[in-house]
């Protein structure tokens, strides 16, 4: 059986997702996913950042 | 600071992270829209919105000196003062907010909405049970 890799460790704090929630970029930089989603048309895209589940924020 | 007409909102939010979070759309210094970011961090402890300076300087903001250090839960930092507008909502229904003072960090792990103007113009209700937030415009 084909072994899943584990892409979390390269995962980027900030994410660019389309409609259906897909990746379309990401990156730990939170401008370059601001920059990277100008490049849709407005609203066709969201932006989020993905927290480490059990983050603290105080 | 003024704003559009308040607007009742009731966001849900994504508990995987376990903090409140709420749908924001800041302007380029040129007016020009960026996409929404779906998750900012409603937070109280803190005094105002505060953004990282590398989202600062792409919205072409300009930076002001603070007449005082910042107060983070990690000890004193240097921050910049900048002026902001920005869009609260999601889906159609918006509160346009304008020349709003906000705190702009180098260090700042996340986009945080704080007291000011969120909580000065509205009554919120965290209901973390249900993993939502209610924001009542204030009489």
């Amino acid at each position: 059986m084909k072994k899943k890799e584990n892409t979390k460790k390269h995962e980027g704090t900030w994410v660019l997702l389309n409609k259906k929630r897909k990746v379309l970029y990401r990156s730990d930089n939170v401008a370059d996913v601001f920059r990277k989603g100008q490049e849709y048309p407005h609203g066709t895209v969201i932006i989020e950042q993905r927290f480490e589940p059990g983050t603290c924020f105080f | 600071m003024p704003h559009s007409p308040l607007l009742k909102f009731n966001f849900t939010y994504d508990n995987r992270f376990g903090v409140p979070l709420i749908p924001i759309t800041f302007l380029h210094k040129d007016g020009l829209q960026t996409q929404l970011l779906n998750n900012a961090i409603l937070d109280s402890g803190a005094y105002e919105i505060t953004i990282p300076k590398s989202l600062a300087d792409m919205l072409g903001l300009e930076l002001r000196p603070r007449s005082n250090p910042v107060h983070t839960a990690g000890g004193l930092t240097e921050g910049s003062t900048a002026t902001i507008n920005f869009l609260l909502g999601r889906g159609g229904r918006f509160v346009h907010y304008s020349n709003v003072d906000i705190c702009v960090m180098k260090q700042c792990p996340a986009v945080l909405i704080g007291i000011r103007p969120l909580f000065e113009d509205y009554s919120v209700t965290i209901m973390a049970h249900q993993h939502r937030c209610i924001l009542e415009p204030k009489e």
